[in-house]
């Protein structure tokens, strides 16, 4: 063969040959990455499973502890309030024996109402009962009793609208935390909750006016930090996401969102009530 | 023919040109490299092109130009590679084809001579080729880019391997094509030229994604 059929041959086989490795190179990386981010999925899941059935275990240990501490203890409590009055009765009017009986009862009863106070904290019952509204409002009104700061809460929408009792939960355990971070560490007065309920669209605002924080220190505190971190986790595993509005001196406004809402009933307020 | 020839050496202004619109962007060693290279690809072709509107012997610029891109392409590639064993491959690749290349030290230091280097054409050609199959693989190796076409050292890369695969054997049989009758440079300058437009413009790309690298 010529030199220059040699050549061109040669020229034509080297081009081929080159945009062949070139478009090579570009699939193999593209499924490839493919391959890592489907890899990266599968442990993200993994992970959102796992902290899912850690959760739940913890909710049903607490279920667990609450029924003991109402069942057992606080029936104990009482049977022992009972006999103890009957014995009281039984004492005559000794001075001394009157006043001992007096102290025993007083510190009965505020076992009783400890072992109660626990038991409904351990296990939300308002929300199992009556929803996430309900329950909220209730917690609102109690974290009032022990701090000076003004706490607030409003809701929008259907409120006989029920979500998954998981997803219930977990909302509810997520604005739990968002609230004692305000009134532990926010330095502020006032603490509004807002609850946009469907069938317009799902939203849980928890918002104060305190100090605020550098959210990129807060992730990266030691522990015990503020939670964020327990907070998201909860949110991964119902498919939620949250927004904080903050900085130093600007307060901080706390978005939840969810990204997806499954319904769970809609019952009526007065079914419930006759329930 | 003479068309093509005079639109591969304007197709040098187009990297200038991206150059100039991407003005401001802070760029790293390697993507001022490119850009090195980009300019002396343009003042070659500016200079050669009046030389020989001039009647001016240009031959050796050429040749000079050939082994400083070549130097350039080294050092770009010894930065990019991660692996030591590539990096030093690179360096002896580049000395050697420097010391061969000076075998034919008349087509470089004589500013009157008509010859293409014989030596340093194959021997930088085929290193270049080497260098940017290296790259490849370790592109591929380390899935480090999301995605390869917004990446600057792919296009450039890509645009490398092709010129340089697409003018190798017309460097290698020289004597036949470059280094004979005018009718016969001609013909293989043609190809020469396609490809260096085709180089260009893959610069320009290479420039033009200059940016921050998003890595995963």
């Amino acid at each position: 063969m010529e030199y220059p059929y040699v050549i061109i041959i040669g020229t034509g086989i080297m081009l081929i040959m080159a945009m062949f490795i070139v478009l090579f190179v570009m699939y193999y990386q593209r499924k490839q990455i493919e391959q890592q981010m489907r890899v990266k999925d599968m442990e993200a899941e993994f992970q959102r499973k796992l902290l899912e059935v850690s959760m739940a275990s913890t909710e049903a240990e607490r279920r667990r502890i609450a029924q003991d501490l109402h069942d057992d203890i606080g029936a104990l409590l009482s049977v022992t309030k009972l006999t103890f009055n009957a014995l009281y009765g039984q004492l005559g009017s000794k001075d001394q024996a009157e006043r001992l009986a007096k102290q025993v009862r007083e510190a009965l009863d505020e076992t009783i109402s400890h072992v109660r106070r626990i038991s409904r904290e351990l296990v939300p019952t308002t929300l199992e009962r009556f929803g996430l509204p309900a329950a909220l409002q209730e917690f609102a009104a109690k974290s009032i009793g022990s701090h000076t700061v003004r706490i607030t809460f409003g809701y929008s929408g259907d409120e006989n609208i029920r979500l998954e009792p998981k997803v219930e939960l977990m909302l509810y355990r997520v604005a739990q935390e968002l609230i004692n971070n305000a009134l532990k560490h926010s330095g502020g007065t006032n603490v509004h909750v807002q609850l946009s309920l469907p069938p317009e669209t799902f939203g849980l605002v928890v918002e104060d006016n305190g100090h605020g924080f550098n959210l990129q220190e807060a992730h990266t505190r030691p522990s015990p930090g503020l939670g964020l971190d327990s907070i998201e986790g909860r949110l991964r595993v119902i498919n939620g996401k949250i927004n904080y509005e903050t900085g130093p001196q600007k307060g901080c406004r706390a978005v939840v969102e969810l990204r997806q809402l499954v319904l769970f009933e809609k019952a009526k307020k007065r079914d419930v009530e006759k329930a | 023919m003479f068309k093509i020839a005079v639109a591969a050496d304007f197709s040098a202004v187009i990297p200038i040109i991206i150059m100039l619109i991407n003005g401001r962007l802070k760029l790293d060693i390697t993507q001022k490299l490119i850009c090195s290279f980009a300019i002396i690809i343009f003042l070659k072709n500016a200079l050669t092109y009046i030389m020989g509107e001039l009647s001016i012997h240009n031959m050796y610029i050429y040749n000079w130009c050939n082994l400083i891109q070549g130097i350039i392409l080294t050092i770009i590639y010894t930065i990019l590679f991660k692996n030591s064993t590539f990096k030093l491959f690179a360096i002896f690749g580049i000395t050697v084809s420097v010391i061969i290349s000076l075998i034919d030290y008349q087509s470089l230091f004589d500013v009157a001579t008509g010859n293409f280097n014989r030596f340093s054409y194959n021997t930088i050609g085929c290193l270049v080729i080497i260098l940017t199959l290296l790259y490849f693989y370790q592109l591929i190796q380390y899935l480090q880019v999301p995605t390869l076409t917004k990446y600057s050292y792919f296009w450039f890369s890509t645009g490398a391997l092709l010129y340089f695969a697409g003018t190798i054997f017309s460097y290698l049989f020289m004597e036949v094509t470059f280094n004979s009758t005018i009718q016969m440079r001609q013909q293989y300058w043609m190809i020469d030229a396609i490809l260096a437009i085709i180089f260009n413009i893959f610069i320009s790309f290479s420039i033009w994604y200059m940016k921050p690298g998003k890595t995963v």
